[in-house]
């Protein structure tokens, strides 16, 4: 109630206590942000992608095109991606990356005529089974990437393309 | 990606085995009279050009543009341009890409196949249908590609 219930040394010890705390952490906030950074960056990669209504798949894998914003440093561009997408028997949805295991080639679906139902791979005739398993005995070491995949609200979302063991 | 970068370069000469085709931009430049329409011409061969490179760079190597006044008659200099890639060593194929009619005439006289594709006025299109038409473009050249490369197996 009286003047007295705070001193004067009290009264200065808090709000130096107070100001000075805020000065350090001014000065030490963006150096903790510096140091964690690589970490928070990390999630923003981790965006799902609408690619398409799932009404428009079937058992026939179908390709779809899809950007995604990639930043490498400040600088931001739209890179384009593409996925195989189709139904598996159980009602699975399954994405596949076309991208060739073995050097980097796109993956066409049933292109090779003495191959059919198979991706094909047209720079060094690398083949995968409709799973994404890579025929033994053709240039490709390992399965296609499979995209990390999400239904909401009867549209198909992707993620990123996650690497397999090869067979 | 197979472009004029150090690391794919890098790349390159790790498993240039299985980097046998060149691709070359052909590009005039003119920054008289016909300024925007040479700009276009070379924008449309680059959009081309991207899309393959994007699509089979586990084979075929992306040239930066050979870029050329027309008034100077620039065959001469695309010829030994060609031979010293052939003579490299790393190239069996070269495709060379423009959409300036010049090269035309000369179709039969170079070593190499030429896709003379005449450029389309893209501008004012939105960035998703300029891809479609891009795509749809590059399928028949696609179809050549592998048609070439098939030659090379049978041969």
């Amino acid at each position: 109630m009286s003047k007295e219930d705070i001193s004067r040394r009290q009264f200065l010890n808090y709000t130096l206590t107070g100001v000075g705390g805020f000065m350090a952490a001014g000065m030490l906030m963006p150096m903790v942000r510096f140091a964690l950074d690589p970490i928070l960056k990390e999630g923003s990669d981790q965006k799902m992608v609408a690619v398409t209504s799932i009404e428009e798949l079937s058992n026939e894998p179908k390709r779809f095109d899809f950007k995604i914003k990639q930043k490498d440093g400040w600088y931001e561009s739209d890179v384009t991606q593409s996925a195989w997408v189709y139904k598996a028997k159980n009602g699975d949805i399954i994405a596949l990356s076309p991208i060739c295991k073995h050097l980097g080639c796109t993956v066409d679906w049933n292109t090779d005529p003495s191959h059919p139902n198979q991706f094909f791979c047209p720079c060094h005739l690398g083949r995968y089974t409709k799973d994404g398993t890579n025929v033994k005995g053709t240039a490709p070491l390992a399965p296609l990437d499979v995209y990390e995949s999400q239904v909401k609200d009867g549209k198909l979302y992707l993620g990123k393309a996650k690497p397999r063991k090869g067979a | 990606m197979m472009r004029w970068k150090t690391n794919d370069a890098d790349v390159f000469l790790k498993s240039g085995e299985y980097v046998d085709s060149l691709l070359i931009p052909l590009t005039p430049l003119d920054f008289k009279q016909n300024f925007k329409s040479t700009v276009t011409m070379g924008e449309y061969t680059e959009m081309l050009c991207t899309e393959i490179e994007r699509q089979l760079h586990g084979r075929m190597f992306l040239s930066p543009n050979f870029t050329y006044l027309k008034e100077h008659g620039p065959i001469e200099q695309l010829k030994s341009l060609i031979d010293h890639a052939t003579a490299s060593g790393h190239f069996k194929h070269i495709f060379l890409m423009t959409s300036d009619v010049y090269w035309k005439e000369f179709e039969h006289t170079i070593t190499g196949q030429l896709f003379w594709v005449p450029a389309l006025p893209l501008e004012s299109m939105d960035e998703k249908h300029r891809h479609e038409v891009i795509k749809e473009q590059v399928k028949p050249l696609f179809q050549l590609i592998f048609n070439e490369w098939q030659r090379g197996i049978n041969s």
